[in-house]
């Protein structure tokens, strides 16, 4: 009964907003039609202005970059969050993971799940190294490129034990890594106000436009990033695998 | 059809509302979350969208050619980076709860205290 009460309520409210969002909608200009100054002004100053090619990524780390500092700060927070919740609780004890149905027989590791997994391991390594190193020439960039890095790990989980891939994870290096992400991305963008400068201003040589070392700042602030969202991806992968495989409820003794 | 990438804009928040309104598992109420925030990705690309527009991306493009918004596209992406992040967090969240109160049902879970 208070199922249908809830979804009548849902309908009706739903439905006003529908008409209210595409009577608005209506509004605008009429899709394929983009107008607005602010994606032609980008692209008509990015490439005198930053010697960048990728309008995307000047726009993500230079022309709004004070935005994506705090979305970096979200992400972050979201991930060492998440990490302070899944450690080992008073009630809880870590253990090794145990064989919770001892009655069946593990099916034997099929080959090719392995050689696949063999195979895309490095190749989606290098994807992403290449993704995050070239996110101010080509379509990618630091956030694409450590989402790519993370799911070459999660191969390795894919293929083999979940024991191969908490090894990578296990001790502080990958938390190392995630912490000196965000921290160099941070620092780096506050370089500026040591000359005076606003905060994330591109105050880096520029180079040449179509070079790897070039658009000033952008390509430092792609690995940082890189770096960041690959080890936090990472994390909360090996968080979550512990949580069902190794974290138990303490016995009562 | 130029109203038709904002209906599925509409439709996609509004069945994702649905399922947050309606469900019965954590689990599925972050997906949920996920399909109406997924929204705001077609609605973004849509504004910035230009009919035969390429690439907003500098590099051996012939003379004239018509771009999209980056700006839009910056914005995406972003939202999707912080969304599956956020998203993990409120799956811990539900995972702690269910350790204290062994129901995913938000309906039935007991408030929470500190």
């Amino acid at each position: 009964m208070r199922q249908q009460v809830r979804i009548i309520l849902f309908l009706v409210a739903a439905t006003l907003f529908g008409a209210v969002f595409v009577a608005a909608m209506a509004g605008l200009p009429t899709f394929g039609d983009y107008r607005g100054p602010y994606g032609d002004l980008v692209m008509q100053t990015v490439l005198k202005l930053r010697q960048a090619q990728q309008g995307v990524a000047a726009v993500t780390f230079d022309y709004r970059g004070f935005d994506t500092v705090c979305e970096e700060s979200i992400l972050f927070a979201a991930v060492a969050g998440a990490m302070l919740l899944m450690r080992p609780q008073e009630s809880e004890q870590l253990s090794d993971a145990s064989d919770q149905a001892s009655d069946r027989s593990l099916p034997a590791p099929v080959s090719a799940v392995i050689g696949c997994g063999v195979v895309m391991f490095p190749f989606t390594l290098l994807l992403g190294i290449y993704v995050v190193l070239h996110g101010h020439l080509t379509p990618g960039g630091g956030f694409q490129g450590g989402v790519l890095l993370a799911s070459a790990f999660y191969f390795v989980y894919l293929s083999g034990e979940y024991a191969d891939l908490l090894e990578y994870v296990a001790g502080h290096l990958v938390t190392l890594f995630k912490v000196a992400g965000a921290a160099a991305f941070a620092l780096m963008a506050a370089i500026p106000t040591l000359k005076g400068h606003p905060y994330m201003l591109n105050v880096m040589p520029l180079g040449k436009a179509g070079e790897l070392l070039s658009a000033g700042f952008l390509p430092l602030y792609n690995c940082s990033v890189g770096i960041e969202v690959a080890a936090g991806f990472l994390l909360l992968l090996s968080s979550f695998l512990r949580q069902v495989l190794a974290i138990r409820k303490r016995r009562p003794s | 059809m130029n109203l038709l990438p904002f209906l599925v804009t509409a439709w996609l928040f509004l069945a994702g509302l649905y399922g947050i309104a309606t469900s019965r598992n954590v689990i599925h109420l972050v997906s949920c979350l996920f399909v109406a925030q997924s929204s705001t990705y077609v609605f973004l690309l849509s504004i910035g969208f230009r009919r035969q527009g390429t690439a907003p991306i500098l590099d051996e493009l012939p003379a004239g050619a018509r771009l999209v918004d980056p700006v839009v596209q910056s914005l995406a992406l972003t939202d999707i980076v912080v969304g599956a992040t956020v998203s993990a967090l409120i799956l811990v969240f539900a995972l702690q709860a269910h350790k204290k109160s062994g129901t995913l049902d938000p309906r039935r879970a007991p408030p929470m205290r500190g």
